[in-house]
């Protein structure tokens, strides 16, 4: 495979990394990170929480078992850019259905390899998470530095807003069904301010049926138990509830959970009529 | 990540850039008065020693602050799913 085309990526303190482009060409800026994981790299780039961040894999070699249908932990792709150390030439797996470099070119973002991604992490670590330039159309380390430091800080970005579904949805169309192993099965609300998918199956693991609501919902309209009840048994201790018909809704919501954005969230845990907010 | 309850000490998957400052509230060991009654501080980062959870012992709620559903990452944290089913069996 020959190498991409050359690529840089600079930090608001000045340090400059050069590497090749894989992914879609261009530019992007936002928060550099990382990510220690030796896999799950899809689950990353698909990671809500990740919107507004160029993510470095410390690991050295990423896209390995390639893409599948299976992974991805919400509809698209957020991180702003992906940078690695080295792709995978060949991705290799049963259930692969395409290749790391795909996905972010079908995604419009920019990926760069053959860059010291342990350095990188180090550098993370010691100075904390700092502005960030990925770009293969700039390879001037001072102009592209010039524009990393007029990016606005992540410090009161409205991230939640940009990531959250725009529409109710019952976690079973997307999850299956909550187990009845544990007995009743209770009925919550999840506010979407970046909610990954697994929050929904572990929460189905738990005997515990959500309804998935847009993060700029009004509490008020949850608690008022404003959708509609599945045709399904009644649970033990949630009372049905009538639709507004407003919106297409499916599943029940009283009691709240939420998943938050990155500041500080938490699983929610509010029975109807409390309001809870976590955030992974 | 420290779960001060129980005293284990688990590997969780982080992903954020603020935290919660509890030395504004008045504290008696490990529970804070807070405008939203008291709160059980839980979780705790080891490494930078930021808060990492808490759980309201007035209302029913709980909140972390990193990713116990993983995916990736280890699966440490997983018991807070059944704590959440817990909190509203009792509730």
């Amino acid at each position: 495979m020959t190498p991409g085309p050359a690529a840089l990526l600079v930090l608001e303190d000045g340090s400059a990394f050069r590497g090749t482009a894989f992914g879609a060409a261009g530019e992007a800026f936002g928060e550099a990170v990382f990510n220690t994981g030796m896999s799950g790299y899809q689950e990353v780039l698909t990671d809500p929480s990740y919107a507004g961040q160029i993510v470095a894999m410390t690991a050295p070699h990423q896209g390995n078992y390639g893409t599948n249908a299976e992974d991805p932990e919400s509809a698209r792709v957020h991180v702003s850019g992906f940078v690695v150390r080295e792709v995978a030439r060949r991705a290799s797996n049963w259930r692969a259905n395409g290749s790391l470099a795909e996905e972010l070119e079908r995604a419009g973002v920019v990926g760069l390899e053959s860059v010291d991604t342990r350095r990188l992490t180090l550098s993370l670590r010691d100075r904390g998470a700092m502005r960030c330039g990925v770009s293969t159309v700039d390879l001037d380390a001072g102009s592209l530095l010039e524009r990393v430091r007029s990016q606005p800080p992540m410090e009161g970005a409205d991230l939640a807003k940009g990531v959250s579904s725009d529409e109710p949805y019952a976690a079973r169309d997307l999850v299956g069904p909550a187990s009845d192993e544990l007995g009743a099965v209770y009925r919550v609300a999840a506010y979407d301010f970046g909610l990954k998918r697994n929050i929904l199956r572990r929460l189905a693991a738990a005997g515990i049926e959500a309804t998935v609501v847009p993060a700029t919902t009004p509490a008020a309209e949850v608690r008022s138990g404003g959708y509609e009840t599945p045709p399904r048994r009644r649970t033990g201790s949630t009372p049905p509830t009538s639709c507004s018909g407003r919106r297409r809704c499916s599943g029940s919501a009283w009691g709240t959970s939420c998943s938050g954005s990155r500041s500080g969230g938490g699983r929610p845990s509010y029975r109807s009529g409390t309001g809870a907010r976590t955030s992974p | 990540m420290k779960d001060l309850r129980s005293g284990r000490v688990e590997i969780t998957s982080h992903n954020h850039g603020f935290a919660v400052e509890p030395d504004g509230w008045p504290r008696d060991g490990n529970v804070a008065r807070t405008p939203f009654g008291r709160v059980e501080l839980t979780h705790w980062n080891l490494n930078d020693g930021t808060l990492e959870g808490l759980r309201c012992l007035d209302v029913p709620a709980l909140a972390v602050q990193y990713h116990p559903e993983a995916a990736p990452g280890p699966h440490d944290a997983r018991y807070l799913f059944d704590e959440f089913r817990a909190l509203m069996a009792a509730a």
